[in-house]
């Protein structure tokens, strides 16, 4: 297959560890390159980092995305306005109103829409309701990822 | 700027100032005729890098902070087809000719305005699809470029690392131009784990 131009040759991620001795280090210190995830615990699924490590200390690192992409313009314009609404509060599940707001504010920006005084209430709730859900799972998520 | 509109006048001064102050800059103000009314600048791409240097720190507006970084593309039938009453035109010009376009948005935190939005175009949509990168003047963009040059297929020179942001290596179209055709399925997706694999069994040869 030839390379796409503009993609440079070593673009190819590597799969296999390598354990290499390095001139000066100290005893018991050595390079290694790792892939980390999509399957790590830590970016379950969505996520890779080519990490190259130097004992402890993490010399070079290259992450990867792609693995959760979706194209939501993609799918957008094929669907109505209204249509693509479910898939915006789906960009992140925990801020899934306040994303909501944001397109609805970009497509009334664009259609030159003002929404009724009620409905800025009702937005400021839900959004205030997001904003509580995202912090309470970020201590959740904290209490389980430093560990015991 | 208030309400976050771009107001005309504001943006033909901020034209004005570019063309002041970088020679040939040759920088024209694209009309948005839709009620968001968020007009922009259009960069002439060889003179782009110098003028966003000149916008972000020697400008009275100081644009510090690039906000977001989005394709476009515009096909023939774009241009004439789907707009018959009101062809696409930029403020005194001819009729645009197709060609993927490089929007940038752009804030001032310090003064904090914004948004001020800047354009660029290829030449065309097929092999002039190169125009230069904003990221040595604003690093924020380095991710963005990499996705525009996945999703529509513009070459951002002197980008410090091209790949392809969402697709696989392997892809090879540019899924957000208009003309895309979708696969009958995308069950198919080659991945690393192939050559992996194949290099398995040849080991597995090796030892019988």
């Amino acid at each position: 297959m030839t390379p796409s131009p503009g993609r440079p040759t070593e673009a190819m991620p590597q799969f296999e560890m390598h354990a290499t001795g390095v001139e000066g280090a100290t005893e018991g210190t050595e390079r290694m390159e790792v892939s980390m995830g999509p399957h790590h615990p830590s970016t379950h699924g969505v996520f890779r980092m080519d990490v190259e490590l130097e004992g402890e200390t993490i010399t070079k690192l290259k992450p990867v995305f792609g693995y959760l992409h979706r194209n939501h313009e993609k799918i957008a314009e094929s669907t109505s306005y209204l249509g693509s609404m479910p898939y915006t509060d789906r960009l992140d599940y925990f801020n899934s109103m306040t994303n909501n707001w944001a397109y609805a504010l970009s497509v009334e920006k664009l259609a030159g829409i003002e929404v009724p005084e009620r409905a800025e209430y009702i937005r400021v709730i839900t959004a205030e309701l997001t904003r509580l859900q995202n912090h309470v799972s970020l201590i959740g998520s904290w209490c389980r990822t430093w560990g015991p | 700027m208030e309400n976050e509109k771009a107001i005309l006048p504001e943006v033909q001064q901020i034209a004005d100032a570019i063309n002041a102050a970088v020679k040939n800059a040759g920088v024209t103000v694209s009309i948005n005729p839709s009620p968001a009314e968020q007009h922009s600048l259009l960069l002439f791409p060889t003179k782009a890098r110098e003028c966003a240097q000149w916008l972000k720190a020697e400008s009275p507006w100081q644009l510090d902070y690039l906000s977001n970084v989005s394709g476009n593309d515009w096909p023939e039938d774009a241009i004439t087809k789907q707009t018959p009453k009101q062809p696409v035109k930029d403020a005194g010009e001819e009729p645009m000719h197709p060609c993927l376009e490089a929007v940038y948005h752009l804030y001032s935190i310090r003064q904090s305005l914004g948004p001020i939005i800047i354009r660029m175009r290829t030449e065309n949509r097929s092999d002039k699809v190169e125009l230069p990168s904003l990221t040595p003047i604003w690093r924020s963009a380095e991710l963005q470029e990499r996705e525009i040059f996945d999703l529509y297929g513009i070459h951002f020179e002197g980008h410090p690392d091209l790949r392809r942001l969402r697709m696989w290596d392997e892809f090879e179209d540019h899924p957000m131009r208009r003309d895309y055709v979708e696969p009958d399925d995308y069950d198919y997706e080659p991945t690393p784990h192939g050559d992996v694999l194949k290099k398995s069994l040849t080991q597995q040869e090796g030892t019988v």
